[in-house]
């Protein structure tokens, strides 16, 4: 009897540590999940960022005569022309944001919702600001720097929100 | 006679805990496998378009024509003075199966991806339409994906899964 009940226990003790790498297979699996939709968030925030890119400077922006950064729209002015305003949003596909937009920083406040290949609902927003040329830090005047910050988010696959940033100068 | 139950009984058991063993370092190994394989997945498609897109962001540079030489949903040639030097150079993207081959000039093609299922181009006009209309192009959509071939079983569902992985991006080149 003293060697089945010896035998029990250490049945038992490895009977909790499957059960413990069971749960460790399936945490793997869903990491694997978050790790895709990461991957495709990764593309989604690029090319938003990449459409940014084709923009001019600044709506005041003009390319044949030395201008002052105070002559640029103001910090808090940021943001799409009331003509530039669009509906529905977050924008959706086909985004109206790249013929609507003419400059960078009309993308400041500018969200969409992306269906990526089999992850349906990113969230992206976007915020645009000018940064102070050595520090690199937020600037509450005009700067030859701005900064654009695309965040991107997925309710369910995302644990947590990804940022992606770059600067754009004149 | 309650020895030889002990010994019967504790036998049963210990038989028991060896093939539950079994099972645990078979479930695990497979477990690992498959992260690996997805990893070297990924890891194949994010080379295959960070190539791509290296080239994608020169796209037109220096040319004075329509960049495009060929243009449809699975190949793509395009013209940009890559090297910078005043001459134009080609690059042609095409699918034979389930590989991607690169050509560069008229050097010989440079096979980039291999798995590859799915490989697709879209051009967009300013509007953020689909256009066949070269001139009208500003921007270019890439779907790819790629898969093993080979299956593996996931041991939490029993199910049979060929890693794979898929990405897609837009490029915006500079000079369309």
């Amino acid at each position: 009897m003293g060697q089945t009940m010896i035998t029990g226990a250490f049945f038992l003790l490895l009977i909790t540590s499957v059960i413990s790498a069971n749960r460790m297979i399936g945490e793997s699996n869903a990491t694997t999940y978050e790790g895709d939709a990461v991957n495709l968030a990764v593309d989604v925030a690029r090319s938003v960022l990449a459409e940014t890119y084709r923009k001019k400077f600044d709506a005041k922006y003009i390319d044949s005569v030395y201008q002052a950064a105070s002559v640029f729209t103001s910090p808090t002015a940021l943001g799409p022309e009331v003509s530039e305003v669009f509906t529905p949003s977050p924008d959706v596909a086909p985004f109206q944001s790249f013929a609507r937009y003419d400059d960078v920083d009309d993308y400041n406040g500018y969200q969409r919702t992306v269906d990526a290949a089999g992850v349906k609902g990113f969230k992206v927003s976007v915020s645009v600001y000018y940064v102070n040329p050595d520090t690199f830090a937020k600037s509450t005047t005009q700067t030859y720097l701005k900064r654009v910050e695309v965040s991107i988010e997925h309710a369910t696959y995302m644990k947590t929100k990804m940022t992606f940033s770059s600067l754009v100068s004149l | 006679m309650a020895i030889v139950l002990d010994i019967i009984g504790s036998l049963a058991i210990r038989g028991a805990i060896v093939l539950v063993m079994l099972r645990l370092n078979v479930s695990l190994q497979q477990t690992l496998y498959l992260k690996t394989a997805n990893a070297n997945v990924r890891s194949n498609l994010a080379t295959l378009v960070a190539i791509i897109e290296t080239d994608f962001r020169q796209l037109g540079y220096g040319a004075s024509t329509t960049p495009f030489l060929v243009s449809d949903s699975s190949n793509v040639k395009f013209i940009a003075d890559f090297s910078n030097n005043g001459t134009i150079d080609s690059v042609y993207y095409y699918l034979t199966g389930t590989e991607v081959y690169r050509r560069y000039n008229s050097t010989s093609a440079v096979r980039i991806g291999r798995g590859v299922t799915q490989f697709k181009f879209e051009y967009y006009n300013v509007s953020g339409v689909q256009t066949a209309v070269l001139d009208d192009v500003v921007s270019v959509k890439l779907s790819v994906a790629m898969e093993e071939n080979y299956l593996i079983t996931n041991s939490s569902d029993g199910q049979q899964y060929r890693p794979s992985a898929t990405s897609v991006h837009q490029f915006f080149p500079q000079n369309l």
